[in-house]
């Protein structure tokens, strides 16, 4: 009962304190809603450099090559924005000095840094494809907006998986006083997850390597999503299935990760 | 009185491990074998230079740190094993300087914390006005003013805010009037005591300012290289000192002096070791020494002498009235401060 007081404790906090934040920063939440049109518009204009959208169309397997892009942005700049967030969010308190208070307040640090992420990022995926949902209204209609939520609700099944994956990296960085663990995360993810390129076009390594990041999955949906009309359900319901397999092994290290964080930090000490 | 907050033989070495591969490692014996009670309702000073173990208790007493070896406790609840309960019953201020998020309000800030120690709705609400306004907040507009442009002072004053917002019977407050201006420190000061003797709440404080120990604490310990080298009332310690009188002798160098070879250069001429030296940023110098009774005039004189053939020009010398720095003198016998 009392880790259900904590977690209602710490989403509140976290849904507030988000809130004000980008009520403060408007120009970040303006960024926001334009990045993934600012990234597809790049892609876009690369796209059409070196072929036309129908070679882009048929070498990465999509349908509408201009939806799957803008709704693949979303995906991503989302994902991006998940595991950034997450990742850096223990060194970000620890650079303000706000660690120390979280790790003195009762519910802790390891509930904070998990518990705690989930939010903030929900609503940050929520805005990145909120951004895209006009784009997908013009080109589908209404269709194109109920493939936008599908997309949301598979990258909220992705940004369990995601947080456990960043969390680790984070807390790897704490302890170890090194920075590399997080920074190379969204780089990665750009690489491997197959956005703009099919997967084979990968080294074998990296192919491997794909199939164990949740938003190759999401985008294989946008893929799925992007031919016109009802997408077939079967493909989307297994990608589904595999997220929240991913969100459970993520997060069964995670968890206990983060516990012997919090255990090291409180050995080592925090500077405040 | 019961006792609220109890460190028992508390030992504590930092190894520092930098890099991943090329491991460097540096030890540091912080605290060895740190042990007091406090009782409640008052106001418990933990007096001691830099690096003496002021933090590293505070830490520890604040569920942040593990020592190495002891048991401290805060009302009956063990810090290792209960640090959920710890943490229910403390407020904690590590640092007037930072610990907010800069892009919050003051305001935001202070309800961001109070929800995450359960508080929420109305009376959240209406217990960040009650503080900021006891704190002298709401009128430096800090309510809607972002952190990222708060004075030192209106840092210093959020931070104890944070620590009452859930209206804790215990506070640990680490330095928490250090770098603030006089108006800051003695609202601060004024509001620690009456939360002590009026609200009976036991206030920890950590300080190396003598004078402001002296002035608010019911009971001092005196920390230093990780020990405790004296305890009691301010008082009590002061009879440590009473056959012996405190000599203050302020000069001006004019230049940049060291204080290692001005304390030297005294303690030699006078063949003891109670010397305390500072030399501020402007080249002011104050020297202060223990002598004993009717022996003040030759050591006043032998000690201007030494600052004249240095070139320092002499503003002031007086014969004190015994104080805590004087206290810390003769405990230290002269050891860096």
């Amino acid at each position: 009962m009392r880790e259900l007081e904590y977690i209602k404790m710490i989403v509140k906090a976290e849904f507030y304190a988000y809130v004000c934040w980008l009520k403060n920063n408007k120009l970040f939440a303006f960024m926001t809603l334009a990045w993934p049109y600012l990234m597809a518009a790049f892609i876009l204009g690369l796209g059409t450099a070196l072929g036309s959208l129908s070679v882009f169309a048929s070498k990465v397997g999509v349908g509408d090559p201009i939806f799957y892009i803008v709704l693949a942005s979303g995906v991503l700049v989302s994902s991006i924005n998940v595991v950034d967030y997450s990742a850096w969010t223990l060194l970000d308190l620890k650079w303000l000095g706000v660690l120390p208070y979280i790790m003195a307040s009762p519910p802790g640090l390891k509930r904070v840094a998990m518990y705690g992420l989930i939010i903030p990022t929900m609503i940050s995926s929520a805005i990145s494809l909120t951004a895209v949902a006009p784009v997908a209204v013009i080109v589908e209609g209404p269709v194109g907006l109920v493939k936008v939520l599908i997309v949301l609700g598979l990258v909220y099944l992705a940004t369990i998986p995601l947080i456990g994956i960043a969390v680790i990296a984070g807390s790897l960085s704490l302890i170890f006083k090194e920075e590399s663990f997080v920074s190379f995360l969204s780089p990665l993810m750009l690489l491997v997850s197959g956005v703009y390129y099919p997967i084979t076009f990968l080294p074998k390594i990296l192919q491997v390597l794909s199939y164990i990041v949740p938003v190759t999955y999401v985008v294989e949906a946008a893929k799925i999503l992007s031919v016109f009309g009802v997408p077939p359900l079967d493909k989307l319901f297994w990608i589904a299935g595999v997220l929240v397999a991913m969100s459970i092994l993520y997060n069964l290290v995670a968890y206990p990760g983060l516990r012997s964080v919090e255990k090291n930090v409180r050995k080592h000490g925090i500077s405040t | 009185m019961p006792t609220v907050i109890e460190a028992r033989d508390l030992h504590k070495t930092y190894v520092e491990k930098r890099g991943l591969i090329h491991r460097r490692v540096r030890r540091v014996e912080a605290l060895r074998g740190v042990s007091f009670k406090v009782e409640k309702g008052i106001v418990f000073g933990l007096l001691g230079p830099n690096g003496a173990g002021k933090t590293t208790t505070v830490k520890i007493l604040s569920t942040l740190l593990i020592p190495d070896k002891g048991r401290a406790w805060i009302m009956g609840h063990d810090v290792l094993e209960e640090p959920e309960n710890v943490r229910e019953i403390i407020g904690v201020s590590l640092s007037v300087e930072r610990g907010f998020f800069w892009k919050l309000t003051g305001y935001e800030n202070l309800k961001y914390f109070g929800m995450l120690r359960g508080l929420s709705g109305k009376e959240l609400d209406k217990r960040i006005r009650e503080l900021m306004d006891l704190l002298g907040l709401l009128e430096l507009g800090a309510d809607t003013k972002f952190y990222e442009d708060f004075s030192l002072g209106m840092k210093a004053r959020l931070s104890l805010a944070r620590a009452l917002i859930h209206d804790p019977p215990v506070l640990i407050l680490d330095e928490p009037t250090l770098g603030l201006d006089p108006a800051s420190s003695r609202h601060i000061r004024r509001l620690i005591v009456r939360l002590a003797h009026e609200e009976g709440k036991t206030v920890l404080i950590t300080s190396h300012n003598m004078w402001e120990v002296e002035v608010i604490c019911d009971y001092v310990a005196i920390i230093n290289k990780g020990k405790i080298i004296a305890m009691g009332t301010v008082p009590e310690l002061k009879r440590m000192v009473s056959k012996e009188i405190p000599v203050e002798i302020t000069g001006y160098a004019g230049k940049l002096v060291s204080e290692k070879d001005l304390r030297e250069a005294v303690q030699e001429a006078l063949r003891i070791g109670r010397v305390m030296v500072n030399v501020d940023k402007q080249g002011k110098v104050r020297i202060r020494v223990l002598v004993e009774n009717g022996m003040e005039d030759s050591v006043v004189n032998r000690v201007l002498e030494i600052l004249k053939a240095k070139g320092l020009k002499i503003l002031e010398a007086k014969i004190m009235e015994p104080s805590l720095e004087d206290v810390f003198i003769k405990l230290t016998s002269g050891a860096e401060s």
